[in-house]
């Protein structure tokens, strides 16, 4: 059986705005899940909080919110039907408003009644973006965020990424090379076959890391 | 959220999705309506015997044809990965399986509004 990950362990301070970079199947999407307690790590534990653990997953759950590598929404319902169902499992007081209120800053409260079976696919990241964000978690995990985005939706998920870790969201997501949301990064972490190489560390320079990756990225594009 | 609310959350959303897709509801009606043809054909109406077994089978076929269809309800979530957006959602996960039981379980009534009364009509 090849494994995901080998030997990672990562300690991840409140507030921190950290960065997974690698190559394609390094690792950071199962890291991501595993945090996200969609996965459980064969071995090894994760705790959240100052040690809550998976026990505690649904007051966990609350805390955390994930834009995956898939949208997570339904095609069937509106934009604002979606992020009205989402409210309501997250049991927010007044859901409608929320989700109302979370469709704005993505720029689609224009289209908040239209089936997102009819959005493209940038739009569809707006909304899986909203989604994530509708319950105002203090944890977010971010797959690829900029995928699908043009540049002026990465220099909005920037601009809201770099609010929310100004207000204290602990913020970690995958990315490759460089892209407007890296702007709010405070530490780095590149894996490899599973195994972190690199990690700027917390005070530590995380361009320096990022620039690595995206060279090494840039390097095996050309070799293809 | 509690169980019976986070149930009728998905609930909600199941039939929404369905009324607006009718993937579902399409085969159990189909289905319902299979049965109550066999049914008539098989059983002679004017029998007291078939009056008194009839309602039960409809049921069976009735649940049967949710248990079906919890199946292709669950395959459905793999579009955009939705059950993934479900489990991490903070309620219990049991919930998603009765909101998607319940759903099922309304699904063939929409083909056999009260199965008692149908067969008691075709049989």
């Amino acid at each position: 059986m090849r494994m995901a990950l080998r030997g990672v362990s990562l300690e991840i301070a409140s507030g921190e705005c950290v960065a997974l970079v690698g190559h394609n199947g390094s690792g950071k999407t199962t890291l991501l899940k595993i945090a996200a307690q969609l996965s459980r790590p064969s071995r090894g534990s994760v705790a959240f909080y100052s040690g809550q653990a998976l026990q505690e997953s649904i007051r966990v759950k609350a805390r955390i919110g994930m834009v995956a590598h898939h949208t997570l929404v339904y095609d069937e319902l509106t934009a604002e039907e979606n992020l009205i169902f989402f409210a309501k499992l997250f049991a927010l007081p007044n859901p409608v408003a929320r989700a109302r209120e979370s469709l704005v800053p993505v720029g689609l409260s224009r289209r908040s009644r239209d089936l997102v079976r009819t959005f493209s696919r940038g739009m569809r990241q707006r909304l899986a973006i909203a989604r994530a964000l509708v319950a105002s978690p203090q944890l977010l995990l971010l797959d690829e965020p900029a995928a699908g985005l043009d540049p002026d939706g990465q220099q909005w998920l920037g601009e809201t990424l770099a609010n929310l870790h100004s207000a204290g969201c602990t913020i970690l997501m995958s990315t490759h090379g460089r892209n407007e949301t890296q702007a709010s990064v405070t530490r780095a972490i590149r894996l490899e076959g599973g195994q972190v190489t690199h990690d700027s560390g917390s005070g530590g320079d995380p361009f320096g890391v990022l620039a690595h990756a995206a060279a090494g990225e840039t390097a095996q594009q050309g070799a293809l | 959220m509690s169980l019976l609310g986070a149930t009728a959350t998905i609930l909600a959303k199941e039939l929404r999705t369905e009324f607006r897709s009718r993937e579902l509801l399409v085969t159990a009606f189909v289905f319902v309506l299979i049965v109550l043809v066999l049914f008539s054909f098989t059983f002679d109406p004017t029998s007291a015997e078939s009056r008194r077994f009839g309602p039960g089978l409809l049921w069976l076929a009735f649940l049967f044809a949710g248990s079906l269809m919890l199946q292709p309800a669950f395959l459905r979530e793999q579009t955009n990965d939705t059950l993934a957006g479900l489990r991490l959602a903070p309620i219990d996960p049991f919930s998603i399986l009765a909101g998607k039981m319940a759903a099922n379980f309304v699904f063939p009534a929409g083909g056999g509004t009260d199965p008692a009364s149908r067969v008691r009509g075709a049989v």
